[in-house]
């Protein structure tokens, strides 16, 4: 039995990944309340938010959130007493819940919880959005006047600095995510420069740090690098270069866990591996029926296999082959696990298709180095195979294999889902006039603007030349609407520069719900119909699939 | 019952977070033999294979909820008298008794501290045998 100390360390990792998922868990939470009240009163949804909210006041306290807990408790009476009673709440009990949920979120303030990633909540519920902030340093009044502005569209927030004063000030109260610097700050031509050199020395040496000057030329690109910045713009500046860069420095390094499929017919150690393997931040499913092996791939789309070579029913090395056999899982790496020490028998089983053996019984540590610098390696492959090149958004295939998998668990678990399509209008128009360089540009503007408004669990796609498309798990068809339309909005604002001319650039998309149609086939179709109406109702618009929602059977 | 000592617990419930912590709980404190299971029906698969001396359930569930379960659980030939424990954050009076209606000997109260879990299981458990 395991001493005191080492379940204390467990528990301690389990808190810690449970501490990591709550603010999405909250979001998820909020994000759902906000939709379900933009509609009619939905019993099913309500229902499904009531089992969320019990889960919270369940799971929160026993990983130390008690003020989670609590919130989550009064939310769940609430809802309790309402689907019950299977009446529609009134606005004053409507206004109650939203307080509640809106304390569960601020409750996670008082924890020490890293902020999660931006997501469509901050259109549609109380949450406030994640703005990452910028300090810009220029007495150039044109850039002051429109820069901010522009950022903003891409969540980002920006203090203006005419120059040097307050800024150890403002550092005090907030340290910001980079700072963009005119080199020529005080016509000094080093003015900027001088000033980075210093706060760099006070603040830290990874601080980023972009200068914006009207000075192409050697030397003063030299200065800038002496100084410590990071990249150089010459004005007029370009958002989207400038908006890439931003990305690039500001980026958080959380990167999402790996998922791991652990397939292991003895439920002690498939639960061992998959604990250790956890706690070690990946992602584990366990698969317990090996006739379900295809649909948990399709489903988990597991980045990586952990694979018993002795199981009852068939061995790990025809599974192996059987997994070999279909296009889609011809790369993933299998490692098989076995008490199996021959080398012969070893080699066979890597000619068949594992990546790896390990010998049980294995060290932890050596489990978690094994199967993390395969998932590394397997995952940035796979960015290479699954990923546009152009935006790094997901290929046409991929993103509709997404949404098959996604669709399903969703119409599975009663939970909503919203598929867009999305179009950029008269892009002809524009490589035509423009050139093609600058079509890409608007193209990878708008994938930023995706990948910045939308969560992480949400798909976006590049489908075709100017054609987009994204998957929002957990949203009804109201707040994908909401959350397309802020996108849409955002994009009309953004403006695209080529030589000295300025324009801008708008989009229509069309959405349709899981709740409309019970297959991926089905809401592609109806999403690409309601893109079609968008385009010919006028273009610069979102319009939603107008189908009934089908009735599904209830669950179990 | 021919062994009065606890050791095999089926463990159903649906969330990956209190699975984990249960796991610690059951497993690394309290030296229980878990299997865990994320649904009823999983649960219906494995259960008898499983032989637990004890079923540890969930009440809320998306699916088969823990009262179905337990129903379901119950037409199994050697889980018919296997007896069951309920956690659920649900601590009302009216609810519990509903729940033991259902067939639970017990109802534990969530959150839990997985310091004392594998307690106060022991300690339901010596009353049952009592």
């Amino acid at each position: 039995m395991p001493d005191e100390h080492d379940i204390q360390a467990r528990l301690k990792a389990l808190r810690e990944t449970y501490a990591k998922q709550l603010p999405d868990k909250l979001i998820d939470i909020a994000r759902q309340w906000a939709a379900m009240q933009r509609q009619p009163w939905d019993f099913a949804q309500a229902k499904s938010l009531h089992r969320q909210v019990h889960t919270l006041a369940g799971s929160a306290p026993t990983f130390g959130f008690d003020t989670v807990g609590q919130q989550a408790r009064h939310a769940e009476n609430l809802l309790k007493a309402w689907n019950n009673e299977q009446r529609t709440p009134g606005e004053d009990e409507i206004a109650g819940l939203t307080g509640y949920i809106h304390s569960l979120c601020n409750s996670l303030d008082s924890n020490p919880i890293p902020p999660s990633a931006p997501s469509p909540v901050d259109v549609v519920s109380t949450c406030p959005p994640e703005r990452r902030l910028i300090f810009l340093i220029d007495n150039d009044e044109a850039l002051i006047g429109g820069l901010p502005q522009l950022l903003s569209h891409f969540d980002y927030q920006v203090r203006v600095f005419r120059n040097a004063g307050g800024i150890d000030e403002a550092f005090a109260k907030e340290r910001p995510a980079a700072l963009i610097v005119n080199p020529g700050l005080d016509d000094t031509q080093q003015g900027g420069t001088a000033l980075v050199h210093g706060l760099k020395a006070r603040y830290g040496q990874d601080l980023p740090v972009i200068f914006v000057s009207t000075r192409g030329d050697f030397n003063s690109r030299l200065q800038a690098v002496r100084s410590g910045g990071d990249t150089y713009f010459v004005k007029p500046i370009d958002i989207a270069p400038l908006v890439d860069h931003l990305d690039r420095v500001t980026q958080s390094h959380t990167s999402e866990a790996y998922r791991v499929l652990v397939v292991e017919d003895d439920p002690d150690l498939a639960a061992h591996y998959a604990l250790t393997l956890r706690q070690a931040g990946m992602d584990t499913t366990i698969l317990t029926r090996l006739e379900d092996i295809l649909t948990t791939l399709a489903e988990v789309r597991p980045e990586l296999i952990l694979m018993d070579v002795y199981m009852p029913r068939c061995s790990g090395l025809e599974l192996a082959q059987l997994i070999r056999q279909q296009d889609d899982w011809l790369s993933i790496p299998i490692v098989f696990l076995s008490s199996e020490a021959d080398m012969e028998k070893q080699f066979n089983a890597m000619r068949i298709g594992g990546d790896d053996f390990l010998t049980k019984p294995i060290d932890d540590r050596h489990l978690v180095a094994s199967v993390s610098i395969r998932a590394e390696r397997a995952r940035t492959l796979n960015i290479l195979m699954v990923k546009d090149s152009l935006t790094g958004l997901l290929k046409h295939t991929k993103i509709k294999e997404k949404l098959a998998a996604d669709a399903s668990r969703a119409s599975r678990a009663g939970e909503p889902l919203v598929f867009g399509m999305l179009d950029i209008d008269h892009f002809k128009r524009i490589n035509d006039r423009y050139g093609h360089l600058c079509g890409d540009r608007v193209i990878k503007s708008l994938a930023r603007l995706l990948q910045q408004r939308l969560r992480q669990s949400d798909g976006i796609g590049r489908y075709g030349g100017e054609e987009f498309a994204v998957v929002l798990p957990g949203c009804s068809l109201a707040a994908g609407e909401q959350v397309l339309n802020q996108i849409r909005a955002g994009f009309a604002k953004l403006r695209f520069r080529h030589g000295d001319e300025e324009f801008s650039v708008t989009l229509s998309a069309g959405i349709a719900s899981v709740e409309q149609f019970r297959d991926a086939e089905g809401i592609n179709r109806a999403a690409d119909e309601a893109l079609y109406t968008a385009k010919r109702s006028g273009r610069n618009r979102v319009k939603l699939c107008q189908a009934p929602a089908a009735t599904f059977p209830e669950n179990g | 019952m021919s062994n009065n000592e606890l050791q095999r617990i089926l463990f159903i419930e649906d969330e990956a977070d209190i699975q984990a912590v249960a796991q610690v709980a059951l497993e690394a404190v309290g030296g229980f033999t878990v299997k865990i299971c994320s649904s009823g029906e999983e649960a219906l698969q494995a259960g008898e294979a499983f032989a637990p001396q004890l079923i540890l359930s969930d009440v809320m569930m998306p699916g088969m909820d823990g009262p179905a379960t337990l129903l379901a659980l119950r037409q199994l030939p050697t889980l018919a008298d296997t007896p069951a424990i309920f956690m659920t954050a649900k601590v009302q009076p009216q609810e519990v008794a509903q729940l033991r209606t259902a067939g639970a000997m017990a109802v534990i109260a969530k959150p839990f501290d997985p310091m004392t879990l594998a307690q106060q299981i022991k300690d339901v458990w010596r009353q049952h045998h009592a």
